[in-house]
């Protein structure tokens, strides 16, 4: 990143620096796999040639057969790769229950490119959005590859929007110090995130969730509290530090978390998390299926078959499948009674009454509850676990002898205690609408003095081991 | 924008600089005051760093030693009673438990030099046959770094026993294992809110205790302890099958070392093992590392006990560990084999 600023520095012309941007991105991807590189060029070139075969087309007809062409080679790239060993394995499964024997399909096992699922999505949003007559065609080879594989966000999102992002490649990228400390601060926000928080919770979900069956109902809820915090840590500071990255470049990325946990229903909660896979679905996928157009019953199965979807994206997993169908229920439900509909930031002007607060958290934890119960089905990799592990968290036995939940190893009184600061700091966080606004105002002595216990922190808690970013996996 | 103005922007940055100096200053500081002057750690750690203190300090003492050193994994610590033993030795002669937890013929290595320059009579090297050898735990490895357990010419001689893995944790220069002393006020803080937590344990004076260090008060649930020998029996099934070869060969090079840098008599004793998970191995391949332990044995001319089966299952805690009542039939079993050996040494040292 350093080393990209400094050369950004030194490259005034705008072209060179478009060059300059795409070498750093693929040498980046590169450096994990090489070969992938290929898939991101086929995936570029091939969305390339489809946008300007939609903007160049007369007919109709000819559009759609573009964008047929731009929709089905992603979407082959990621049946290929992230879905195929799945099926096989599936259809193997079902063929030696029902009919003995030996596997009828010989096993798939590929290696799934890195940032697949976020690069694939953000190529076929450009074309959609141009068949849909949203934006102009890019001419510029260079630049639209860029859009594709700009290394900030490239492994892990957030998932670009043509419309967005292509218009700040237009422009010279200049340095200036106010992105530089405000993309250093939102940085380092997310490399706590990872670092301290996800990091350091990671061996305590991996033992719980390692054999479950056994354990307590303290030590699933535990675990379920757990993992919920740390793929929010995990993933929310991949975010900040791709979004704070991009900051110092001059670039802006629009935020892909806001305070999930602060949910009052489970449609604020989507609105919060991972907003842009969210808002990806709801205008690719939710509103193209009909979303609430057509009548009651075909939101309730547009809504499910989203989130299904929605699911299955995360990975090849039952359990992934599942969850999205977990969610969509839940959405469903509350889109059936009414529930959830309020429109974010309004509020009362006259303070809430005792009891329109205890109902307000009432309504919280019953959420929260939800969600994380989500948690425990989107971690457990098995269909037994994943049984045992629901009817644990829904069912409490109030076993809380700690010897039973098997948690020697894994500092579990440390990763209680980041758990609480976590709470803490995302409550406060919560409250003053974002630390990070408040960072970004300090100066000199002040900004150092953060830095410094931030830093200090930092080191003291860097675990020994290394914890691949949960969402490389998806 | 020229250039000289895109460079400006980073002098906004000279804070972030001096915050990272700052920062690591004060992370050193702390971490020399808190854990390598303190001796604030996870306490199976520091009871090493202690163990190398005691070693160090009869080094230093004059006259003839008689003294007597066990050394093992926590099967050691909380079934070896020093008490028990001492009063079946002779006039003058005195045992010191000196296991830690999760040492095996690997972490020995350890502290070899310190235990040769002490200069015992007596070193009983107690082993688990069905138990391989385990990679040295990285805090371990900073530890021995920093506190210049192992010299950089003994780490040379001993890079084939350790193994590249392992050699490469204890290579660095020492400022850095102080600083992968990172996390060790943390972990230090949670091992001992775990072990005050848990009901079972006796916690007093482990890192400093070298008669008696740990003891149980109760048994671990059946059901638990069934899990656990499953789990130790599937372990013990592919050290047993795979890796028969990795703990012989440093146990026999621990051995060579003790007799011919300190005259000392060596026991080789094989701890006793829970009859239920002797029951889930092959009594073959259990024979079969017994009796490698014991060619080990008469191959270097040194004193060879079985301890493997004189254990009920009642009388351990938990999969592995003894119980007091095994403690106490263990360590007298011991005090028995160490009395013979104690008579024959004094026999030929008049």
């Amino acid at each position: 990143m350093v080393a990209v600023l400094l050369c950004m520095a030194f490259v005034r012309t705008h072209m060179l620096q478009i060059v300059l941007l795409l070498a750093a991105s693929y040498i980046f991807y590169m450096s994990w796999n090489p070969t992938f590189i290929l898939l991101i060029l086929f995936s570029t070139v091939n969305d390339y040639v489809a946008g300007l075969g939609i903007a160049g087309s007369k007919t109709r007809r000819a559009r759609v057969c573009w964008l047929l062409m731009s929709c089905f080679t992603n979407l082959g790239l990621l049946a290929v790769f992230k879905y195929l060993g799945f099926f096989v394995a599936s259809v193997n499964q079902v063929w030696l229950a029902w009919y003995g024997g030996s596997a009828v399909l010989p096993a798939v096992a590929l290696t799934l490119p890195v940032g697949i699922s976020f690069f694939t999505f953000q190529s076929m949003s450009y074309t959609i959005d141009l068949f849909r007559g949203e934006i102009k065609p890019e001419r510029s080879f260079m630049r639209f590859a860029l859009y594709v594989a700009f290394f900030p966000q490239l492994v892990a999102g957030p998932i670009l929007r043509s419309k967005e992002f292509i218009p700040q490649l237009r422009s010279v990228v200049e340095l200036r110090a106010e992105n530089l400390l405000q993309g250093c601060n939102q940085f380092l926000v997310g490399l706590v995130k990872k670092v301290i928080i996800a990091d350091n919770i990671a061996p305590l979900v991996n033992q719980i969730f390692a054999a479950p069956q056994g354990s307590p109902s303290a030590a699933i809820w535990l675990g379920a509290l757990a993992f919920g915090i740390q793929i929010y840590g995990d993933f929310s500071g991949y975010s900040d530090m791709a979004i704070g990255s991009a900051r110092m470049l001059g670039f802006h990325i629009p935020r892909n978390f806001n305070f999930p946990y602060a949910a009052r229903s489970i449609t604020d909660f989507w609105r919060r998390w991972h907003i842009s896979l969210s808002t990806w679905l709801r205008d690719y996928l939710y509103i193209p299926l009909g979303g609430n157009r057509k009548g009651r019953t075909a939101t309730y199965r547009n809504l499910f078959v989203t989130m299904a979807l929605g699911g299955l994206w995360h990975g090849a997993g039952l359990n992934f499948i599942v969850w999205g169908m977990y969610h969509g229920a839940l959405l469903a439900v509350e889109r059936s009674v009414g529930f959830g509909r309020q429109k974010e930031g309004v509020r009362s002007a006259r303070p809430a009454s005792f009891w329109a607060r205890g109902k307000t958290l009432v309504v919280w934890l019953l959420i929260q509850y939800l969600v994380f119960l989500g948690w425990v089905i989107f971690r457990v990799h098995n269909w037994s676990d994943l049984t045992y592990c629901v009817r644990k968290y829904v069912f409490f036995d109030f076993n809380f002898d700690p010897g039973a939940m098997g948690l020697s190893g894994t500092n579990p009184f440390v990763t209680v205690g980041i758990i609480l600061v976590f709470v803490l700091l995302h409550a406060i966080s919560y409250r003053s609408n974002g630390l990070i606004h408040h960072l970004n105002r300090l100066r000199g002595f002040q900004l150092g003095l953060v830095w410094m216990v931030v830093l200090l922190c930092l080191m003291f808690l860097w675990p020994t081991g290394r914890t691949a970013f949960i969402y490389f996996q998806f | 924008m020229t250039v000289w103005e895109n460079l400006r922007a980073f002098k906004s940055l000279w804070v972030l600089a001096l915050a990272f100096l700052g920062a690591c200053g004060l992370y050193l500081l702390t971490l020399w005051g808190i854990v390598a002057r303190e001796c604030i750690m996870p306490v199976a750690r520091e009871r090493t760093v202690r163990i190398h203190e005691f070693l160090q300090a009869k080094a230093a003492e004059q006259g003839e030693a008689r003294d007597i050193y066990v050394l093992g994994s926590s099967v050691v610590v909380e079934g070896v009673d020093c008490h028990v033993i001492d009063p079946l030795l002779k006039d003058g002669w005195e045992s010191y438990n000196l296991a830690w937890t999760a040492a095996g013929p690997k972490q020995w290595l350890l502290i070899l030099p310190a235990l040769e320059r002490a200069r015992p009579s007596i070193v009983v090297l107690c082993i688990v046959a069905t138990v391989g050898t385990s990679p040295l735990a990285a805090d371990l490895a900073a530890i021995a770094g920093w506190e210049g357990l192992v010299s950089r010419r003994y780490l040379a001689t001993m890079r084939p026993y350790f193994g590249e893995e392992d050699y490469a944790k204890l290579a660095p220069c020492r400022i850095w294992h102080l600083m992968t002393y990172r996390s060790f006020p943390f972990e230090a803080l949670d091992a001992y809110m775990w072990e005050s937590s848990r009901p079972d344990l006796r916690y007093e004076g482990y890192a400093t205790n070298f008669k008696a260090p740990w003891v149980r008060r109760n048994i671990a649930p059946a059901k638990k302890v069934a899990q656990e020998i499953e789990d130790i029996a599937q372990r013990a099934a592919i050290h047993l099958v795979e890796h028969p070869q990795d703990a012989l060969v440093i146990v026999e090079e621990v051995v060579r070392h003790l007799r011919s840098n300190c005259d000392c008599q060596v026991l080789l004793v094989l701890a006793p093992v829970n009859p239920k998970l002797r029951g889930l191995l092959s009594p073959e391949q259990v024979e079969s590392a017994k009796q490698a332990y014991r060619s080990l044995a008469q191959q270097q001319g040194i004193c060879f006990v079985d301890h493997t089966d004189i254990l009920q299952a009642t009388d351990f805690s938990d999969a592995v560990h003894p119980f007091s009542s095994g403690r106490a039939i263990w360590s007298r079993a011991l005090g028995k084999a160490l009395s013979d050996c104690t008579m024959a040494r004094s026999l030929r040292k008049p």
